[in-house]
């Protein structure tokens, strides 16, 4: 029975996983920019959240101020230093807005660290713990898990059915074919940056509000995120929550079971076994 | 091949070669003997990345772990079972070498994108990094180990520690620097331009592009973990952070692209370039990584091509 | 997309050289390419939707919906299939539903008889000629030109990026020079 709250803890971080890497695998699958500094993101609205929960904000304003923070902060991004990745075509653009990403990254992971260092952040609720069939559950991780559940479910729905969401998929799935609909790819491109950097901020906000967040943590986010995105196909949505989900209870139970370094160890492997092994992700391609 | 490009190439290597054996004798402090060395140290890894991320765009996001499984595991033998350093050293190597020849054969098997490569060697890194800190019991984590003194001969004798170790690497450079020029000029440099110009368009004309990416990434891995190990070894202390992916990977492949891709002359630069900006920044603490950042972006928007091939450009110098 | 080296483009005394392609697609040019540049993922339905993404066209999705699905039934009956799962043939009468679907002033189609067997070009040429009919102007470039020529109001003999010859459809297909060079009479 002990595993119980061990499954939900891994649901609960594989949900946020899931926010984050649904950024990766969109940006990416539109404009073939894999943004090596989405973890910094989450690190920037979690941290912001956190700081003005400190001093008596509402949890629920602190949220949306950290969240509309890495939304906008993502939005100058892809209209300034992001361009000239854009510029170019192919592997040159690819490898250009990995480079520029991963130094954005890493000129955030230095910023943060250096202003906030070594302090957790925590988002708190005033409700301690419950119990439920005599087992002991913390609320906090509930709303986090539902927060992140439903913010997913509303990205699939808006993906599925919207105007919106079908001309975003039909950009990744062919660019030239969405301008013949009269759709701009770099305004769809813009909008999928500042929804997907959003959506990090609110997964880092989650795991400030489940457990806590630390202005280090940005790089292993980042890197959990990308390798959530891979093992889900890239370029699938889908994917990229069931991969999320999945690898979210794995690495908690292995964590519980064996211990926290092993459990990255088999995040990493995941991540190059399914390269090698099935490219195309868990589900096959699909957007 | 041709008479005039190998003359061209002889006497840059030998200028290049004769200023940094000037070097020491300039700066003669224990501090700038060590910036030196490391200074050589982290060349000798650039070349060997360029060898191949370079010439053949295989894009290799672990050469820490390259170079640390060499140290870890020629620096854990000889200070447990007291072999002779020099025996064992290439026993690591030869393990960076095959590490790297495996992932590229994955690679051209797969025909992974570099993308998928790079973040397939960065997982590597990264499981690296990890089983160090894990496997506590053998690496001593994050307190790490010290190695036995490597013994240089006569010239530590002669020289001092330092300088041994400098003109060490002084050598080793010349003789890497050598092969380099004669491969470069021979039908496997060729090939080599043609993989860059046009992939498919050099497979085609019958360039075995398989083997000749192998064999790069064999060979860069070999030098990197060759130069990894005498890092290690020089530094008398091993810990992780001599490893990571911030402090070696990173600078590395910073010093590769400010330097020039695929050029004889800008590892060397980038590095000398890089190396001086590293002890500047030093004191800034954990803004010292802000910094890298910055000089990265900046390095991939604005001077995507390198330093070399741009004096190359504006001056029209024949330089290699 | 190739901009023109020199000369301008221009539709209703704008000039829209410089124009990007979703921008023509807004002012009303739409345009099939050979390769159709469908949504391969995408059911038929999803990709005629998109078609209708400008402002403009959503107006009027349902009508013109109903016009492609009148003058292309078997795109109603497949309406929920992939489009990357269908016949070539299919894939090009979809193509062209979409760009009909973008409520153009003028459609071009760019050899859409490309890899198709010849009972469908003859089924696809009937469809362009009531395409005709509905009050749009199409701009067809295409190989086969007997069929093209009998669907067509006016002709244009292209040589080497040059009008060389142009006259109503009929007055061409008569032409000596163009049953010599073309039509292999």
């Amino acid at each position: 029975m002990s595993y119980i709250p061990v499954i939900i803890d891994g649901i609960v971080y594989g949900l946020q996983l899931s926010l984050l890497a649904v950024g990766i695998t969109l940006i990416f699958g539109l404009g073939e920019i894999l943004n090596l500094s989405h973890g910094e993101f989450a690190v920037i609205a979690g941290v912001t959240a956190a700081v003005l929960n400190g001093v008596d904000v509402n949890p629920f304003i602190s949220a949306l101020v950290g969240v509309l923070l890495a939304g906008v902060f993502g939005l100058i991004i892809e209209k300034t230093i992001l361009i000239s990745a854009y510029k170019a075509t192919g592997e040159t653009r690819i490898l250009s807005g990995m480079f520029i990403t991963l130094g954005l990254g890493f000129a955030l992971h230095g910023y943060m660290a250096n202003q906030f260092a070594l302090v957790s952040y925590s988002v708190r609720l005033p409700i301690d713990t419950i119990e439920f069939l005599g087992m002991v559950f913390r609320p906090t991780n509930l709303v986090a898990g539902g927060i992140s559940a439903i913010t997913l479910i509303l990205l699939m729905l808006l993906l599925k059915y919207t105007y919106f969401g079908k001309a975003v998929r039909s950009v990744v799935q062919n660019e030239i074919g969405a301008q013949l609909c009269g759709i701009n790819p770099s305004r769809i491109r813009m909008i999928i940056f500042f929804i997907g950097t959003m959506l990090a901020g609110l997964a880092g906000i989650m795991q400030g509000l489940s457990s806590t967040i630390e202005p280090e943590v940005g790089v292993q986010l980042t890197i959990f995120a990308i390798i959530v995105s891979i093992v889900g196909g890239v370029r699938s949505v889908t994917g990229t929550i069931v991969a999320g989900i999945l690898l979210g209870v794995v690495y908690s139970l292995v964590s519980f079971l064996i211990g926290t370094y092993i459990a990255t160890i088999f995040f990493l492997l995941a991540a190059a076994l399914t390269i090698v092994f099935r490219p195309e992700g868990l589900l096959g391609h699909k957007v | 091949m041709d008479k005039n490009q190998f003359r061209n190439d002889t006497i840059q290597i030998l200028i290049a070669v004769v200023i940094l054996a000037l070097l020491p004798l300039l700066f003669r402090g224990a501090y700038q003997l060590r910036v030196l060395n490391l200074f050589l140290l982290f060349m000798l890894i650039t070349i060997g990345f360029n060898l191949i991320f370079g010439h053949t765009n295989q894009l290799f996001l672990c050469q820490g772990a390259l170079a640390g499984s060499s140290m870890y595991v020629s620096g854990l033998l000889a200070l447990n079972y007291g072999i002779e350093p020099w025996l064992v050293i290439p026993l690591g190597t030869l393990l960076a070498g095959g590490l790297a020849a495996f992932f590229s054969f994955i690679a051209v098997a797969r025909k992974l994108e570099a993308i998928f490569l790079g973040i397939t060697t960065l997982s590597f890194q990264l499981i690296f990094q990890n089983l160090i800190v894990g496997l506590r019991d053998i690496t001593g984590a994050d307190i790490g180990f010290i190695p036995p003194e490597l013994s240089l001969g006569p010239l530590t004798s002669l020289l001092g520690r330092s300088q041994a170790y400098y003109y060490l690497l002084i050598i080793i450079l010349v003789v890497t620097l050598l092969i380099y020029r004669s491969v470069m000029n021979s039908n496997i440099g060729l090939a080599l331009k043609m993989i860059l110009d046009d992939e498919m368009a050099s497979e085609i004309v019958g360039v075995n592009v398989r083997r000749v990416k192998i064999t790069m990434a064999f060979a860069g891995a070999m030098l990197i973990g060759f130069t990894g190990a005498l890092y290690g070894f020089f530094n008398a202390y091993v810990a992780p952070s001599l490893y990571e992916f911030t402090s070696l990977d990173i600078i590395v492949l910073i010093m590769l692209i400010f330097g020039g891709k695929a050029t004889i002359l800008g590892p060397i630069v980038g590095a000398g370039v890089f190396t001086i900006l590293n002890e500047i920044l030093r004191p800034l603490g954990p803004l010292t990584v802000l910094a890298y950042g910055v000089v990265l972006m900046i390095l991939f928007i604005f001077f995507r091509e390198g330093i070399i091939p741009w004096i190359k450009n504006k001056t029209k110098l024949p330089l290699i | 997309m190739i901009r023109p080296k020199n000369g301008r483009i221009i539709l209703d005394s704008f000039d829209i050289s410089k124009y990007e392609a979703y921008k023509r697609t807004e002012l009303g040019i739409s345009y099939v390419p050979a390769e159709r540049e469908l949504f391969p993922q995408m059911t038929v339905i999803e990709n005629l939707e998109l078609g209708a993404f400008t402002k403009r066209a959503r107006k009027r999705k349902e009508e013109n919906l109903e016009l492609v699905f009148r003058l292309f039934p078997r795109l109603k009956e497949r309406k929920n299939q992939l489009a990357g799962t269908m016949s070539g043939g299919e894939q090009q009468m979809l193509a062209i539903a979409r760009g009909m679907m973008t409520c153009p002033t003028i459609l071009m189609l760019d050899e859409p008889s490309t890899g198709l067997a010849p009972k469908l070009v003859a089924e696809l040429f009937e469809v362009i000629r009531k395409i005709t009919e509905e009050n749009l102007t199409v701009l067809l470039v295409e190989q086969h030109m007997t069929q093209a020529l009998s669907v067509a109001d006016r002709g244009y003999v292209l040589e080497t990026g040059r009008i060389t010859l142009s006259g109503s459809g009929e007055e061409l297909l008569v032409n000596p020079l163009v049953k010599q060079a073309y039509l292999g009479v």
